[in-house]
Order: C-alpha cells, then sequence, then structure tokens
C-alpha cells in the first residue's frame, strides 16, 4: 500500500495535482464571493423594502397632495404652463405611488443563520456555473445556481439541500479522454473561475456604490449615533405632506 | 470546449435579482437628499429669536443670510412675516458669493451658498414672474452694512 503510495507521479499527474489544488482554493474563494454578494443584494432589498414602506409610502403621500394642489392650481390657472405642471404632477404621483408600493416594498427581512450560509457555500462550490464542463453541464448549474440564490434569499434550506441532492445524482463524474484532456479541462476551469471572481468583485463594488447601499450606510451610520434615519426621513416628509396640504386647504378656500 | 462565451453570456441569469428601475432609482435618491439634508446644521429653528442673525445677515454673512431666508419661507412669532420676495432676496444673496475672515467661517458659508441655491429653486417655483422680479432687483441694490 505504501509503494502504491509513494509512487513517483509522472510530470503531467503532477501538473494535475496542483491544478486541482488551485481550482479547490478558487472554487472556495467563489464560493465565498457568492455568499458576499448574494449577502450584499438580500441586505440592500431588505433595507430598500423597509425604506419603501416607511418613507417611500410617505413620498407617495406627499406627491398625491402635490398633484392635488397643481390640479386645483391649473382651474383658476388656464395658462398652458399651470396645465402641464398639473400634468406632471400627476404622472411624478402616480410613479412615485409605484415605485413605493411596488414588489420591491414586499422584500422581507434577512437573517441567514449559519446553517443555511454553510449550506449555500457547499452549493455554489459544488456546482457553479463558471466550472461547467459542457454546454449541457453548464445549462444545468446555470438553473440550479438560480435556484440556490433564490432559495438562499428566501431562506429556504430544504430547497437548497434539495438542489444539491440533484446535482449529486446527476452525471457529474465523466471525466476521461485522458491526462491531457484533463488537465485542459482543470486549467479552463481555473481562468472561468477567474474570470467570474473578477466580475464578483466589479458587481460587489457596483452594488457598494449604488443609492440604496449609500442610503443604508447613511442609515448605518445614524445608527451608530443613536439615531434612527428611516424614522427621522418619515418625519421631514409627513412636515412636507403637511405643509403641503395647508396650502392646498387655503388654495381651495380662495 | 466552445462554452466560453455561452458562459459570459449565461452569467446574468443567475445576478439578477438586485436591478432597480429608473423610477424606483429616482425614489431613492429623493431619500438620500432629504437624509443629507437633515445631516446638515438645522437652517431655521422657529423658536429662534433669530438674535443676532438680521444684523450678521445685512453685513453679508452668507450662512445668516441662509438662516434668514428661510424665516421669510415660513415666518417667525418674533416679527418676521412670511415674505417669499424677501425669502428669494436673501437666499439669493447667500448663493451669490460666500466670504468668510477665517477657514472655518469660508467653509460654513460656502455651505450655506450650496443650500442657498437648493432653497432658492424651491422658493422660486412658489413666485410669480413678478415677485422674482421684485426680489432680483431688491437683490442688485441691496449693499451690506458696514
Amino acid at each position: 500500500m505504501s509503494g502504491h503510495l509513494t509512487r513517483r507521479l509522472k510530470p503531467e499527474e503532477e501538473e494535475i495535482l496542483r491544478k486541482s489544488e488551485e481550482l479547490a482554493a478558487i472554487r472556495t474563494t467563489l464560493a465565498e464571493l457568492e455568499l458576499e454578494l448574494v449577502d450584499l443584494r438580500s441586505q440592500l432589498a431588505t433595507f430598500e423594502g423597509r425604506y419603501l414602506r416607511q418613507v417611500g409610502s410617505l413620498y407617495a403621500e406627499l406627491d398625491e397632495w402635490k398633484a392635488r394642489l397643481s390640479e386645483l392650481r391649473a382651474k383658476t390657472d388656464p395658462s398652458p404652463a399651470a396645465q402641464a405642471r398639473a400634468e406632471e404632477a400627476r404622472e411624478q404621483a402616480r410613479q412615485t405611488y409605484e415605485d413605493a408600493h411596488g414588489m420591491a416594498s414586499q422584500a422581507p427581512d434577512f437573517k441567514p443563520s449559519p446553517e443555511l450560509r454553510g449550506l449555500f457555500r457547499e452549493v455554489a462550490k459544488r456546482i457553479h456555473p463558471d466550472l461547467a464542463k459542457d454546454s449541457a453541464d453548464l445549462e444545468r448549474r446555470t438553473r440550479l445556481m438560480a435556484e440556490a440564490n433564490r432559495a438562499y434569499e428566501a431562506g429556504d434550506d430544504e430547497a437548497l439541500r434539495r438542489i444539491l441532492d440533484e446535482y449529486q445524482d446527476g452525471a457529474d463524474a465523466v471525466e476521461g479522454e485522458g491526462i491531457g484532456a484533463e488537465l485542459i479541462r482543470i486549467i479552463r476551469q481555473i481562468s472561468m473561475a477567474k474570470t467570474r471572481v473578477a466580475a464578483i468583485e466589479q458587481e460587489l463594488a457596483t452594488l457598494r456604490q449604488s443609492e440604496i447601499a449609500k442610503l443604508k450606510k447613511q442609515a448605518e451610520e445614524r445608527e451608530q449615533a443613536g439615531g434612527d434615519l428611516l424614522v427621522e426621513l418619515a418625519a421631514t416628509v409627513r412636515e412636507q405632506i403637511a405643509r403641503t396640504k395647508k396650502e392646498y386647504d387655503s388654495c381651495a378656500k380662495d | 470546449m466552445d462554452d466560453e462565451s455561452k458562459l459570459q453570456l449565461t452569467r446574468s441569469d443567475v445576478d439578477s435579482s438586485l436591478s432597480i428601475p429608473k423610477g424606483r432609482s429616482g425614489l431613492i435618491a429623493r431619500g438620500r437628499k432629504d437624509a443629507v439634508m437633515l445631516a446638515r446644521p438645522s437652517p431655521f429653528d422657529p423658536t429662534d429669536p433669530l438674535s443676532e442673525t438680521p444684523l450678521l445677515a445685512s453685513k453679508g454673512d452668507a450662512y445668516a443670510q441662509y438662516r434668514l431666508g428661510w424665516a421669510y419661507v415660513y415666518g417667525t412669532s418674533q416679527g418676521v412675516a412670511q415674505d417669499n420676495v424677501q425669502a428669494h432676496l436673501w437666499f439669493n444673496l447667500a448663493a451669490s458669493c460666500p466670504t468668510g475672515d477665517s477657514e472655518v467661517e469660508l467653509k460654513r458659508n460656502m455651505s450655506a451658498q450650496k443650500y442657498a441655491r437648493e432653497a432658492l429653486d424651491e422658493i422660486a417655483r412658489k413666485m410669480t414672474p413678478q415677485q422674482i422680479a421684485e426680489a432680483q432687483r431688491l437683490a442688485r441694490d441691496w449693499k451690506p452694512k458696514q
């Protein structure tokens, strides 16, 4: 047995071993980055949902009052400018209402358990599309990875387990075609995984620069200072609503 | 393997969960803007007796001019009547040319200048062209008190 273990590897076998280790390391990095990406997306979606419910809905109310005010003014001012302002304000109110009460406002709170995170990491490592061997495999991995992202965001660990099972049941271990082909396959997988690592890093950077990420950061800073930005923003918008209503009432009296 | 180009294309299938439509991103930017406004020092407290503000404003202090502009936007219980023309005048002056004897003062006045420009746009939307013309005339004729 020890003779088997100490058998000198051929150079190409040594190369495969080295490259396999490299691939394993990249798969780990990639899985961590995928997790970071899905975490960030989910956290931003959760925060956006809170923002839209707490503040966005008030902006919708404010814009509704602004539209009513403009329409009221347009009744006594037949000028094209006043009519255009009223139409613009009505369109703005419609858009704000749609944005504030759309699907994004329904985003649930996101608190993944360590088990869920571990499971997702495992899925990402095993089925990542960048590690596909051929187009059929790629298609299957892509579908499963998208399902895994959705399952993770929904906190559905059962679904993640099902995805892992499904992949294991599939024909994963089709290798062969000799050591040379195997080596080329691994090198290509490493190269694609590296490309994906760069793409995820780029996407993380873009997400962190987004308006919603910046607003979230402001909220976190405010929280550290003992405040609640969304509550304060809501109060500001309520004040604006009160002012606009007052203006509307005085305009209605005239 | 001829799948590399396909690999590039299929990535977007996995990465589409946080796409913000243009409209909604506008609503988020609006919150950001208001959050920035919240973070700045309060421009005007209606219970503030204004103390030295009118005097400093009349001498050309941009921050005081900006605060006085807000006092005219709302009116105060300390004798400032609501007056959009006066509000426009003081925002306009605050927005025009920040000066300061010290770096801190200059920085504060430059910040006031920036906010005054926003306030000026806002107040102008509530005014008639005649009122704006009157406010601009007052600004042209205005001279700082020595």
